[in-house]
């Protein structure tokens, strides 16, 4: 799949990576994104520091090109490569999508992951966006009222609790139907039984080792003496 | 072409009228449909004006502190996109020749609250008023078809346009596949029709079905451009050229 690069090869022209198609994608999540960082006062003011910067993002395998452009409290997204980007991402899109999903950055290079420009205005961004923290009470409490939201919440965090419960006593269960009904298993105490049988065997049989080895160099030197 | 005829006549739809009049009549259609404009274009583009206008915009390549004229701004649609885009240390100005289409921009971005670092101005785009070089983008929608002289117009927009800006022409164009030519022009003989039906006047619209058929095709928008000092010119064909985006870019030094 990987094709060496020619050093002096001729720009391609980008222009099929910026298409009306690209244009109503990037239209329906820049609204989705301004939206989410609407409902956090603090990440948009945070945001406003990183004004006028913009980051590329250039996706080879499939061939999409995004800039993300900031524009004080809001985010602006394009195709346009006109736009000059102060950092610029190249990589393929399982490698883009990890970057994105991980603050993991150790290991970009292998990842076939190119940056170019100011790598610090990444590091900030991510920050920034990792700390997106929306308060949804509030921002439900403004359509239902205080009291429906309250229901919402604990009713949300009582089916949590449930959840949570259930799958621990399923783990229980399967776990003792396993070790101690069927006995396709051993148990743990079983186990850690038998480990140190192996270890006091494993010590005898070292020490009937050596003890074997001083007894041979004995009877070597008493034959040839 | 036609403005060099020794009738001094020029085209109006598919009339010819005197280069003088041209303005005022353009101006009367305008007058009458300001009000039901917006609603008219969703119905004669079925929608699709808004994704144009957003591709449009994105490739203005605009970023926080640049200045940009929107020209035949019109009912302000593209001011109410270049605004958040500018933000508060750049500046667009909403330029239109004519008053009545102002108004409703105005009004509306007012109403929308945005109105921040948005400012308005009456304006002929073959004559306009603003010192050279001092936009980063000029941005003409829909609004190059009406202008009597357009090869003023685009000289006088290259003037304006700031030394590395850009100017971005959205214009009706000519359908590069012929059945589909033929499928949008059956579709837009309707639009006196919707245009009667909505504001009450299909004249206007009898105008703009004509007009788009008499604008420049793309490669002739394209040779204008280049003419008026503009360079890499390119455009791009939105729904099969039925419109095209020109752009045209301004060398950075000279």
């Amino acid at each position: 799949m990987s094709v060496t690069k020619l050093p002096a090869a001729s720009p391609r022209p980008l222009t099929k990576v910026n298409s009306i198609f690209h244009s109503t994608i990037y239209s329906l999540i820049e609204t989705g994104l301004n939206q989410a960082l609407s409902l956090d006062p603090g990440t948009r003011k945070q945001m406003e520091s990183l004004s006028g910067k913009c980051i590329r993002i250039h996706c080879q395998s499939p061939r999409l090109l995004l800039n993300i452009l900031v524009c004080e409290q809001h985010l602006s997204l394009s195709a346009n490569e006109a736009l000059q980007a102060d950092i610029s991402i190249k990589g393929n899109a399982s490698a883009l999508m990890k970057l994105l999903v991980t603050r993991n950055t150790a290991n970009l290079r292998q990842d076939g992951i190119v940056i170019s420009g100011d790598v610090g205005l990444l590091g900030k961004f991510q920050a920034i966006l990792q700390n997106l923290d929306i308060d949804w009470e509030y921002q439900l409490s403004k359509f239902i009222g205080d009291i429906p939201t309250q229901f919402t919440h604990d009713s949300i965090n009582a089916a949590g609790r449930f959840a949570k419960k259930t799958r621990h006593n399923l783990e229980e269960d399967i776990d003792n139907y396993l070790h101690d009904e069927t006995r396709l298993f051993p148990s743990e105490a079983e186990l850690k039984d038998f480990y140190k049988s192996v270890d006091v065997l494993r010590l005898r049989v070292d020490r009937l080792d050596s003890r074997t080895g001083k007894l041979q160099s004995i009877l070597a030197d008493a034959i040839s003496d | 072409m036609n403005n060099d005829s020794p009738e001094k006549t020029t085209h109006f739809g598919y009339r010819q009228v005197a280069v003088e009049e041209k303005a005022d009549l353009v101006g009367e259609v305008f007058h009458s449909v300001a009000k039901k404009y917006d609603l008219m274009n969703d119905v004669m583009s079925l929608g699709t004006h808004r994704i144009i206008k957003r591709f449009t915009v994105e490739l203005s390549a605009l970023r926080p502190g640049m200045k940009v004229l929107d020209l035949a701004g019109g009912t302000g649609d593209f001011s109410l996109l270049f605004s958040p885009l500018v933000g508060s240390q750049g500046q667009v100005v909403l330029a239109d020749i004519n008053e009545s289409m102002v108004r409703v921009g105005r009004d509306r971005i007012i109403d929308k609250g945005k109105s921040g670092n948005i400012s308005y101005t009456l304006a002929n785009a073959e004559q306009l008023p603003f010192t050279a070089n001092t936009f980063d983008c000029i941005c003409i929608a829909y609004g190059l078809r009406n202008v009597t002289d357009k090869q003023a117009a685009l000289n006088s927009m290259f003037e304006m346009t700031a030394p590395g800006g850009r100017v971005l022409i959205l214009e009706f164009s000519k359908p590069v596949n012929p059945l589909l030519g033929k499928a949008y022009d059956v579709y837009s003989t309707l639009w006196p029709k919707a245009g009667q039906l909505i504001t009450g006047d299909g004249e206007s619209y009898q105008y703009l079905v004509e007009s788009i058929r008499m604008h420049p095709d793309q490669e002739t928008l394209k040779q204008m451009m280049q003419e008026a000092g503009f360079e890499n010119c390119e455009y791009h064909n939105v729904m099969g050229g039925i419109c095209a985006i020109h752009v045209g870019h301004k060398a950075a030094s000279r």
